[in-house]
């Protein structure tokens, strides 16, 4: 998964490189464009990616582990209700799609940052229901997903 | 009592703290009005690259101190996503610091009496003995759309003064046993005026209406 990661940030720092540079003082109008653009070069560079392309077919039993010992204590159940406050369910995701506009960033709990591994600042994790996705923060693209991520 | 030259207002701080719907009538204030008196933070509802608004004054920073005076500190967390390295930030700030007021101020309140969301006790876990350890006296928050002012904790007291954004009446649930003060019947913003060692506050409502006010002593710990 790493290495994967590594690929993914690589592209997204040269298509973000290949855009203007935004003035320091940049519009909020300046900063969507911006951000669309990006949104819309990374989506063209990764045409045909699937769900599996970064959080592998390996490392994802590894994170619902990881998950799972977060989530196995006896406050559990009330650390996924802090997670799944105005985080709605049912939502369609698509790896490489848009993330939702209306759906609000889903809290991460620090204890869940300490375990899993660090990412450079052009992603992020985060929840929608109870799916793991890779935000690309910059982008506003799912990078990737995992289905089921959080324990029942 | 109405406290005279605000020494900082809360308002337009905390339309940003609330989030969802309030995000474009914040912008529009700022536009429209005054240069924003204090910079902001963002909420679970604000994209990250907003902290690139210049009227957001937050230089691309999602968390960072400033200090207007020296006697006063003010620590903006990001509290949707906090990171081993920016908690360790925060403790290092903390501790550095040699301001009698250490005012720390982000997204989701540690303590609520909120029906809707409440207090977040992870985050709790993590920052609060931090706040004790290094003499934070004032914690403000929003994500419950309301005003409360929370009866001290471990000698910190906390604010929500999420009532800047839609309003969500009657949501406080007056059975946690948290609350010092609280108004949930209207919109709210809170003025404060530190002198000294000493924080002179008022909640005043949409009419007007003074609707808590107080005064506070800053914690001091000696080393």
């Amino acid at each position: 998964m790493n290495d994967r990661l590594k690929e993914y940030v690589d592209l997204h720092v040269k298509l973000e490189r290949s855009l203007p540079k935004l003035p320091k003082e940049a519009t909020p109008e300046q900063i969507d464009r911006n951000q669309r653009a990006l949104e819309k070069l990374v989506q063209k560079a990764r045409a045909t990616a699937r769900p599996g392309d970064i959080f592998t077919p390996e490392a994802r039993p590894v994170i619902k582990r990881l998950l799972a010992n977060v989530f196995g204590g006896s406050d559990g159940k009330q650390l996924k209700a802090s997670i799944m406050d105005e985080n709605p369910v049912g939502i369609t995701l698509t790896v490489n799609g848009r993330y939702p506009d209306t759906v609000p960033l889903s809290t991460i709990p620090p204890q869940v940052l300490q375990t899993f591994p660090k990412l450079t600042e052009d992603l992020e994790y985060r929840f929608i229901g109870d799916r793991l996705i890779l935000l690309d923060v910059h982008a506003h693209v799912i990078a990737d997903f995992i289905e089921d991520a959080l324990p029942k | 009592m109405p406290t005279r030259n605000p020494f900082f207002v809360a308002l337009l701080l905390l339309l940003i703290l609330t989030g969802a719907g309030c995000r474009n009538s914040a912008i529009t204030a700022l536009e429209a009005k005054e240069p924003p008196v204090g910079p902001t933070l963002l909420g679970n509802h604000d994209a990250r690259e907003q902290r690139f608004y210049k009227l957001f004054n937050m230089e691309g920073k999602l968390y960072y101190k400033f200090r207007p005076k020296s006697e006063v500190s003010f620590f903006a967390f990001e509290s949707t996503y906090p990171e081993p390295e920016e908690i360790e930030w925060l403790e290092k700030e903390l501790k550095a610091s040699s301001s009698d007021w250490n005012i720390v101020f982000f997204h989701h309140p540690l303590y609520s009496s909120g029906d809707r969301h409440g207090s977040d006790l992870r985050l709790r876990e993590v920052l609060e003995p931090l706040f004790v350890k290094y003499n934070v006296s004032v914690v403000l928050n929003g994500h419950d759309h309301f005003y409360e002012r929370i009866k001290p904790q471990k000698g910190i007291t906390y604010f929500v003064v999420g009532s800047g954004g839609k309003l969500r009446e009657g949501n406080i649930d007056r059975s946690t046993g948290l609350t010092a003060r609280g108004f949930d019947t209207d919109l709210a913003f809170m003025a404060a005026e530190i002198t000294g060692t000493e924080m002179y506050f008022n909640a005043i409502s949409r009419q007007g209406q003074i609707v808590d006010s107080g005064v506070l002593t800053c914690r001091k710990i000696e080393p």
